[in-house]
């Protein structure tokens, strides 16, 4: 039975200087983007073509063209399977980060972890199902609509935890026994039964029931779960735990954090790398609008060595064979540097995410953007059909999970969405 | 055809006939692409676009043309030109005039208590639905005592209405619950969230604002005095030229970048960000729309334009972040007593400190107490506010003598020792370095067991505070007994957390009240920012409003009249936004989710309304009486969709899970502050006491930056409404946070109601239950006595407001015996039924 592991770069990761590889962009450094003029993607102007500031080199027996901007993660190419021409609906930070977690640009609607512990529920009933684990520097754009239940049952939504912020008021105080405890939550269960019979339907009241049983589960579960200490030096180094850059050795726990999750059966982790703020674009989150490389040198060693060793240590374990790992963002970045800046503007209608693990074919690449990067022209995916296989992969039809919700029969898919067959394994 | 409304010489533009009006981005479009052949005597196609009835009429084909690449001749339109042309179609929803649409005749009109219901029923018709039955008495009157007040209804309260089968019983409800003063404090609440209301500057300092709470006060008194809204709105933007001062707190309630810059770039940056806050905090609380978003470029999806957003900017451009005079000094009466309220609530033998002391002793009857220093810490003359002999009924009024006193200071004289006055100003200091005595002759001899003492009882100052020294008491002044020396005295403390509250009252009665209200200058100039980037200038603009929505403003040549001008631009009698984004939010406030979902978004990202005649209606009836948000609220819970039943059924569930349509009654969870404000009311600790400094849930120190920690302890200064707790950016109590109250460093429209087993663990587990389920017990007790039955009853009654049914009994009981009443208190405290209404 499938786990997923979605990690998400908030601000919209550059697939340019990351993982598309473009010749044609090299060679055409500095020369104005055909069809260009005019055209405002979403904050300026255009100014010319540029070529990405890193090196791109050839990784693992596949000969995937990575840069060095991730130069752990590029050793990990024979694993991955790049998903090169996606596409999203908004060049808008909140509603394209709606989109790729919930399929809607709008909020109120169900995340995929929502739809994932719906169908499948959890394969530890002590801890959460679905776990959403936010960078320490703040919450995504569009907060805990990223990882809502929307219209289902609101016991499928996200809990949200991270290493800097664990769960807190966890232990019961000093001097309540269990057996006490225990009295207490039957009567709290007796009266909550009585009171809901009134409110059939009325899901959130189901989901409190549902919450202080997992909370009580968690009483116990939890302490070791989040306990890192437990972890080996070895183990604390390849991750990077210690790192003297706060924000990677931050980053770093929550992998590990993310990864006992994993392993003890959360079926759904979402992971953060960097928060929102359209304020201090770039700063805190991969929006690198005006200092491409100021922000990606210092994003990508937060995610690069961190998210590998997590991808090594799952493989390790054996865990990777049925855990599902997806690296998401909104939407990619423009071939061309805004006019007057150092940086790129969104670009919603060409963008890489990638998979690796169960199910996925390894070392391959789906799709392709055109000569510069800018547009997804071949085996275009879009934010649908990437729900729609990723559903696919833990054994889901994605037109056959359904949800009625006032009128309609809703899916994560809405009315679109197909398969992408070329990456299953 | 486009019209001009001139009111009070202000121009709003206006469609009439039904027809919206067209986005400026649209015409500059058309003007640019079009209408160099669409135009003059013999204008290409017969269709002349530089006249507005012929843009209206063709709209959708001239778009349609130009998408399909058909038009202009002159080759496509770029991809923004497109989208801009759109807009000549595309306006959103709430662009449309405001009207009052006629009310509809429905199958079920004999049912409806007003004519907001037939809107209602009509959908319900429409959908196959019907309305529920009406709630029992004791369901409603829990709703609309929680909707108006923001707390439960007493026993009291619940029996009378239940016993009241007079005519009018639930209006007059209504009535009482609008005239307390509760009703302000609970819907201060929300607005405070939309208006993004924080207590610390925010980025990297975060430091306090400590007076920032006058404005807080300001909107619960605007409440519950029931403003006009026009009023509302003007004092807010221009408080300082209506006279009521502190309302212009609403202007600088952002955050604020404090930290000066030597770069121009980043001083510049600093500056725009603080009026960026301002416009989009303006533009979404009163218009309902996401202007902030034309900082760098056009608006994605509404007609507003980079040139609104700057002249938007223009109308704030003088003002500033920081702090004004509200009050001057005075009331120093009242201060004293709150500086000797603080002054008695010292610890005894806590170690010494400038602001109080209290060496307690056995009791023993006096006519003289000597206090005599020995040494003082800094070695300079001694000095002594005042010095009080307590006796079992209190301080003893007495006169001083002293050994001496530093001569040519007026403030400092030995009648000052007995004078019941704290502080310096009031104090004396003796004339012996490292010595002297002071000395009370009490008016009668008197049994006392303690002394207070301090140097500043206002807690400023600290030099010239004894380290040693001796407290004699004698019944003759000749025989002297000693019943306290310094020795013992405790590890150090400085004020306690109720007696620095105390101070926080009485300082401001003292030195005048200065409040964070924000500072008038003279304006800056305002220019349009390429790409908002605040080193490419552009054209400067002047003061306006959106051009979509005729946007010139009538400013005079003073700053205020920037401000005044935009106010009366909102408060246009006709403004199809200001005045159905005000009653979406008071219908968001009593059935937990607006007519249009998204409170501060009534673009075209946002919900269309789901009664759009429905929010029209009542928007027009709110400004009919006066723009007054108690008739408004008194109409919408005297209807019948709210007095509905909130019971579910499947039909229901099957047709409309989110009720959206309300075929039943509303069923919402508590706020993090209506929990707060719930477990105290029923614990009985809630200190009900109106406005004034905040209460803090968190340590603080500061250096250059602040430093923030978590409470050490709840105690009775926290117990007061949620409302005044210091609203901190990036610092959350854990409680509150979980029940998702939100992080004031942004614009919340609407409060996230989530349900996690992170919420189970603080309410079963966190300190702040914990110790209100063991006042709650205690309340039990006293008030039910030692019977297990009636333990419970009363028990049922505080917390639920009705008594166990025989099976509840019989499963609290095995808890009560083995567990002991908090447990049962603390399990009430989880309930469903205690969190829900």
């Amino acid at each position: 039975m499938g786990r997923v592991l979605q990690i998400f770069c908030p601000g919209g990761a550059s697939h340019l200087d990351l993982w598309d590889f473009k010749p044609e962009l090299e060679k055409r450094h500095g020369q104005p983007l055909p069809g260009g003029d005019g055209l405002v993607t979403f904050q300026g102007g255009q100014g010319k073509l540029t070529k990405s500031p890193y090196n791109w080199k050839r990784y693992g027996q596949s000969g995937k063209w990575i840069t060095d901007a991730v130069p752990h993660l590029a050793e990990l190419a024979d694993e991955l399977c790049f998903l090169h021409a996606m596409t999203a609906k908004s060049a808008t930070h909140g509603p394209a980060t709606l989109q790729m977690n919930t399929g809607f640009i709008f909020e109120g609607f169900p995340s995929m972890g929502a739809w994932v512990n719906f169908a499948l529920g959890s394969l530890n009933a002590d801890l959460p199902a679905f776990v959403a684990i936010p960078d320490i520097r703040g919450l995504p754009i569009a907060g805990p609509a990223n990882w809502s239940n929307g219209f289902l049952p609101a016991a499928v939504q996200g809990v949200a935890f991270n290493t800097e912020r664990p769960i807190p008021d966890l232990a019961a105080p000093p001097g309540a026994s269990p057996d006490s405890e225990k009295r207490v939550r039957a009567l709290l269960g007796a009266l909550n039964r009585q009171h809901g019979n009134r409110f059939p339907g009325f899901t959130e009241l189901d989901a409190r029931a549902a919450a202080y049983a997992l909370a009580g589960r968690m009483q116990l579960s939890a302490p070791e779960v989040t306990d890192l200490s437990k972890e080996t030096p070895a183990t604390r180094k390849l991750y990077g735990a210690d790192d003297p850059n706060q924000y990677k050795a931050a980053y770093a726990k929550n992998c590990l954090l993310a990864r006992r999750l994993l392993e003890r059966g959360v079926r759904f982790v979402q992971l953060y790398c960097g928060s929102s703020s359209s304020a201090v674009q770039g700063l805190i989150n991969w929006d690198a609008h005006e200092r491409l490389k100021g922000d990606l040198d210092r994003h990508c060693p937060v995610l690069d060595q961190p998210t590998a060793a997590l991808i090594r240590d799952l493989k390790a374990r054996g865990l990777l064979e049925d855990t599902l790992i997806l690296w998401t963002t909104e939407f990619g970045r423009m071939p061309t540097f805004q006019a007057n800046t150092q940086g790129r503007d969104h670009n919603p209608v060409g963008f890489t995410v990638w998979m690796a693990g169960a199910g996925v074919k390894k070392g391959y690449s789906h799709g392709a953007t055109d000569e510069f990067g800018w547009k997804a022209v071949e085996n275009v995916t879009t934010i649908y059909d990437f729900h729609a296989t990723v559903l696919h992969l833990l054994g889901l039809d994605h037109k056959k999970l359904t949800y009625y919700h006032s009128g309609l029969n809703r899916r994560l898919t809405d009315v679109s969405g197909e398969v992408i067959r070329p990456v299953l394994a | 055809m486009v019209r001009f409304f001139l009111t009070g010489g202000l121009a709003l533009v206006l469609a009439t006939g039904g027809q919206a009006a067209q986005s400026p981005q649209a015409r500059q479009v058309l003007k640019q692409r079009c209408q160099s052949c669409h135009s003059g005597t013999q204008p290409a196609g017969g269709l002349d676009f530089t006249k507005a009835e012929t843009v209206q009429k063709h709209a959708a084909r001239a778009v349609k043309a130009a998408m399909e690449g058909r038009m202009p001749p002159s080759g496509k339109l770029s991809t923004t030109e497109q989208a801009a042309l759109k807009g000549l179609v595309q306006l959103p929803w709430s662009f449309a005039p405001l009207k009052k649409p006629p009310v509809p005749t429905t199958p079920f009109d004999k049912l409806a208590q007003n004519p907001l219901d037939r809107f209602l029923f009509q959908t319900l018709a429409a959908k196959g639905l019907k309305p529920a039955p009406p709630a029992s008495r004791k369901e409603l009157l829990r709703r609309v005592t929680y909707d108006l007040t923001g707390l439960p209804p007493t026993l009291a309260e619940l029996t009378a209405f239940e016993r009241d089968t007079k005519p009018g019983a639930y209006e007059r409800v209504v009535d009482r619950l609008l005239a307390s003063p509760a009703y302000g404090e609970r819907w201060a609440r929300p607005w405070l969230d939309v208006v993004r209301f924080g207590e610390s500057n925010g980025y990297e300092r975060n430091l306090l604002r400590e007076n920032a709470w006058p404005y807080r006060d300001w909107v619960v008194k605007a409440l519950n005095t029931d403003l006009p809204y026009a009023r509302f709105v003007t004092a807010q933007l221009a408080g300082d030229v209506t006279g009521e001062r502190a309302a212009t707190g609403f202007l600088v309630a952002g955050c604020h970048d404090d930290v000066p810059s030597p770069l121009e770039e980043l001083s510049r940056l600093q500056r725009a960000s603080d009026l960026d806050d301002i416009v989009a905090t303006t533009s979404e609380a009163f218009l309902g729309l996401t202007v902030g978003c034309a900082r760098c470029h056009d608006h994605k999806f509404d007609p507003i334009t980079q040139r609104d957003y700057y002249r938007l900017q223009a109308v704030f451009s003088g003002v500033r972040h920081g702090e004004r005079t509200l009050t001057p000094p005075g009331q120093p009466d009242q201060a004293q007593a709150l500086l000797r309220q603080a002054r008695l609530k010292t610890v005894p033998l806590e170690a010494i400190n400038s602001f109080g002391n209290a060496d307690p002793f056995s009791p023993v009857t006096a006519r003289f107490v000597r206090f005599t220093v020995l040494a003082t810490r800094d070695g300079s003359e001694p000095c002594l506010d005042e010095l009080t002999a307590v006796g079992p009924s209190g301080p003893v009024p007495a006169k001083a003598t002293a050994s001496s006193l530093l001569p040519g200071y007026p403030i400092h004289q030995i009648a000052h020792l007995s004078d019941n006055k704290l502080g310096n100003e009031f104090s004396w200091i003796s004339n012996e370095r490292g010595a002297g005595w002071a000395q009370l002759e009490l008016d009668q001899e008197t049994q006392i067991d303690r002394v207070f003492w301090g140097r500043d009882g206002t807690g400023k100052l600290t030099d010239r505070t004894p380290s040693r020294y001796k407290i004699e008491v004698s019944r003759d002044g000749v025989a002297w007994t000693t019943v306290a020396t310094q020795i013992g005295r405790g590890a150090a403390a400085g004020p306690s957390a109720e007696q620095e509250a105390l101070l926080r009252k009485a300082l401001p009665l003292l030195q005048g009240q200065s409040a964070y209200v924000g500072r008038f200058m003279e304006p800056e100039p305002v220019y349009l920012l390429a790409r908002g980037d605040v080193m490419q200038r552009g054209a400067e603009l002047k003061p306006g409003a959106l051009e979509a929505l005729g946007g010139a403003l009538k400013t005079g040549d003073d700053e205020p009249t920037r401000r005044t001008a935009l106010a009366a631009w909102l408060t246009e009698p006709n403004h199809p936004l200001t005045w159905r984004v005000a009653v979406n939010r008071v219908w968001q406030g009593h059935f937990g989710v607006g007519l249009s979902s998204t409170a501060s978004d009534f673009g075209k990202n946002g919900e269309k309304p789901s009664h759009p005649e429905l929010l029209d209606w009542l928007a027009r009836t709110f400004q009919e009486s006066g723009g007054r948000f108690k008739p408004l609220h008194k109409l919408i819970v005297t209807s019948y969709a709210y007095r509905q039943s909130a019971a579910t059924y499947p039909a229901g569930v099957r047709a409309d899970a989110d009720n959206r349509l309300l075929w039943r009654g509303p069923l919402r969870r508590l706020d993090a502050e209506g929990l707060w404000d719930s477990i105290l009311t029923v614990s009985g600790k809630l200190d009900r006491s109106v406005g004034g400094p905040p209460y803090r849930l968190f340590t603080y120190r500061q250096e250059n930056i602040a430093f923030y920690g978590p409470a050490a302890s709840y105690g009775p200064e926290t117990w007061r409404r949620g409302l005044y707790r210091m609203n901190v950016r990036a610092v959350r109590d854990n409680l509150l946070a979980c029940f998702d109250c939100p992080e004031t460093a942004q614009r919340n429209p609407k409060r996230a109601t989530t349900v996690t087993p992170l919420q189970a663990l603080t309410l079963l587990n966190g300190r702040f239950v914990r110790e209100q389920a063991a006042f709650f017990a205690e309340r039990v007790k006293k008030d039910a006595g030692p019977n297990p039955d009636l333990q419970i009853a009363t028990a049922w009654q505080y917390a639920f407001g009705r008594l166990p049914t025989p099976e509840e009994r019989k499963l609290a009981r095995p808890l009560l015996l083995s567990d002991g009443l908090p447990a049962l208190c603390r399990a009430l405290f989880n309930a469903n039924e205690f969190l829900y209404y």
